[in-house]
C-alpha cells in the first residue's frame, strides 16, 4: 500500500506486480490505465471478501434461542 | 452454500420496550422530532434488524456515499438513503437524546443526535429514482420532504402500538432460526404486493426445484388505489401454499414496508433485506420496483452485475405468460410462438374481473385463489 489518499474520492493506491496487471488488463481487454481497471478489480477484492464473511454462522445465545423458538412455536411456524 | 451473513457483518437489533413511567416524563423533556407513519415503519425495520446494519438514520457521509456510490462509507453495498426528515429550525446538541414521535404526540424511539445536515431534493429524486418527475410518487415524496436530515443512531424503540398481521410477521433472528430448524441451505426470497397468479406461482416453482425452500415475503403497508389490500394478498397466499406447494417448502411472512418505486435501486434494497432474513437468493422479475415507464424491463436485473459482494445472489426471470400452443406456461426464452397464442397475466384485467365479480380462468389463476379474493366484501385499495 502506498497509503496515498486522494480526495474527494477517499481512494488508496494500491502497487499491483506489473504481470499481475497486465494479466488483469488482458483479461479484461482494456488497458490498465482505464478507469474500469480499478473498478474491475476492486470488484474482484469485494468478491473475495464477501466470500470469506459467509463462511461464518451468525449464533444466537440459548435464552435468546429459547424465546424465538417459543414464538414461532405459538404462531404455529414449528 | 454457506448460511449468508447478515448485511455488514452482524444483525443490529434493539429489542423493543415498555418505558416507565419516570421515562416517558424525561422524553417529554426532550427535543422532538414528529415523524410520519413510513419513519415508524424504518424504525422498527432498523429495530429488528431488516436493515442492518444500519442503527440509526443516515449522516451525510453514509448519505453522499450512497448517492455517489450506491454504497455506505464503509463499503458496504446500499442504495437508498435511510433519512430523518426534520423541520430546518430543528436544534440538537451532539449525544442528545432527541425523541421522535408520532403524530397525536405518542413516542415511538429515540435517537442519540450526532447531526444535522441539508440535502438536494434534486439531487436525491435524480440519483435514487433517476428523475426530477414530480409524477413519480417517490420524487413526489421527496419534494415533498423537509430539507434537513437529522441522523444518529436510536438508542430506544418503543413497543409498537399498530400489530397488524402480527401473527404473520416474523423477525430476521426469527427466520434465520426457522430457516435452520428446517434443515434449509439454499432459499430464495420472493417479494410481491399483489395475490398470486399463475405466473407467481411459475417462478417460486421455478425457484423450488433447486432450492431448499422459499421465503414468500408481501409487502404490507401504504398502497395505491386499485391494489390488493392487505389481508387479501396474505388470504391469497394461505390458499395458495395450502393447496399447491410441498408441505415444509415455504415460509410466509409478510414485509411491512413502503415501497418507494425505485426501480433497480430498490431492487437492491429488496435484496438487503432479504438477505438479513438469511436467504441465499432473491427472485428478481420483469420492472422489479418500477412504476410508469420510468426504468428498462430489465434495469432491476442489471444493476446487480454491480454488486459482487452483495452476499445474496439474484435469480432472474423473464416476463412469464400462458400460452395456448404450448398448453402451460411460458417465457419469451422458452416458447416460439407468436403472441397471438400468448395469454399475459394483466394486473388490470384481473381487477376487472374480480370488480364484476367473475371468476378468472384456471390458466390466470388457481379457483381456490380467486375464491378468496371474491370472498372478500371489497378486495381492492379504493
Amino acid at each position: 500500500l502506498s497509503g496515498q489518499i486522494t480526495e474527494p474520492e477517499q481512494k488508496v493506491e494500491v502497487a499491483l506486480p506489473t504481470p499481475l496487471v497486465k494479466k488483469i488488463a488482458d483479461m479484461i481487454h482494456i488497458s490498465p490505465v482505464d478507469a474500469r481497471f480499478a473498478d474491475y478489480v476492486a470488484n474482484i477484492l469485494r468478491e473475495a471478501i464477501a466470500s470469506r464473511e459467509s463462511s461464518h454462522f451468525d449464533r444466537v445465545d440459548d435464552a435468546e434461542s429459547e424465546e424465538i423458538r417459543a414464538r414461532l412455536k405459538k404462531i404455529g411456524y414449528l | 452454500m454457506a448460511f449468508p451473513l447478515p448485511h455488514g457483518g452482524r444483525l443490529l437489533t434493539l429489542k423493543e420496550t415498555h418505558p416507565s413511567e419516570s421515562r416517558l416524563k424525561e422524553i417529554d423533556s426532550e427535543p422532538r422530532i414528529v415523524i410520519d407513519g413510513e419513519t415508524s415503519i424504518t424504525i422498527y425495520n432498523i429495530a429488528s434488524g431488516i436493515l442492518s446494519p444500519l442503527r440509526g438514520f443516515m449522516g451525510e457521509a453514509d448519505y453522499l456515499n450512497v448517492l455517489k456510490s450506491m454504497r455506505l462509507a464503509d463499503d458496504t453495498p446500499w442504495t437508498i438513503p435511510i433519512l430523518l426528515h426534520a423541520p430546518s429550525d430543528f436544534k440538537a446538541g451532539l449525544g442528545d437524546e432527541v425523541s421522535l414521535v408520532d403524530g397525536q404526540g405518542i413516542p415511538v424511539a429515540t435517537l442519540e443526535f450526532s447531526e444535522s445536515y441539508r440535502i438536494s431534493k434534486q439531487e436525491f429524486a435524480n440519483k435514487v429514482y433517476g428523475t426530477e418527475d414530480a409524477a413519480h410518487p417517490g420524487v413526489a415524496k421527496t419534494y415533498a420532504a423537509s430539507e434537513t436530515a437529522v441522523a444518529g443512531n436510536l438508542t430506544e424503540v418503543l413497543v409498537r402500538r399498530d400489530r397488524q398481521f402480527e401473527d404473520a410477521t416474523l423477525s430476521p433472528r426469527e427466520t434465520r432460526y426457522l430457516f435452520r430448524q428446517k434443515g434449509w441451505r439454499e432459499i430464495v426470497a420472493f417479494q410481491t404486493r399483489n395475490a398470486p397468479h399463475i405466473g407467481h406461482e411459475y417462478v417460486q416453482k421455478t425457484a423450488l426445484a433447486f432450492a431448499d425452500g422459499i421465503f414468500i415475503n408481501p409487502v404490507i403497508g401504504k398502497k395505491k388505489p386499485g391494489d390488493f389490500k392487505d389481508d387479501v394478498i396474505l388470504d391469497a397466499y394461505k390458499a395458495l401454499v395450502k393447496n399447491y406447494y410441498p408441505a415444509d417448502s415455504v415460509v410466509l411472512s409478510i414485509l411491512n414496508y413502503e415501497m418507494q418505486y425505485a426501480g433497480p435501486k430498490e431492487a437492491i434494497m429488496h435484496a438487503i433485506m432479504r438477505k438479513n432474513f438469511g436467504c441465499t437468493h432473491i427472485a428478481i422479475g420483469r420492472d422489479h420496483a418500477g412504476v410508469g415507464n420510468y426504468y428498462g424491463p430489465y434495469a432491476a436485473q442489471e444493476i446487480f452485475k454491480e454488486f459482487p459482494d452483495l452476499g445474496i445472489e439474484p435469480v432472474f426471470f423473464k416476463e412469464f405468460f400462458y400460452c395456448n400452443k404450448c398448453g402451460g406456461i411460458a417465457s419469451e426464452k422458452i416458447c416460439p410462438h407468436p403472441e397471438s397464442d400468448r395469454l399475459t397475466f394483466s394486473g388490470t384485467k384481473l381487477r376487472k374481473m374480480f370488480q364484476a365479480g367473475e371468476t378468472p380462468p384456471k390458466e390466470f389463476m388457481r379457483p381456490e385463489v380467486s375464491r378468496v379474493i371474491l370472498s372478500h366484501p371489497s378486495p381492492f385499495v379504493e
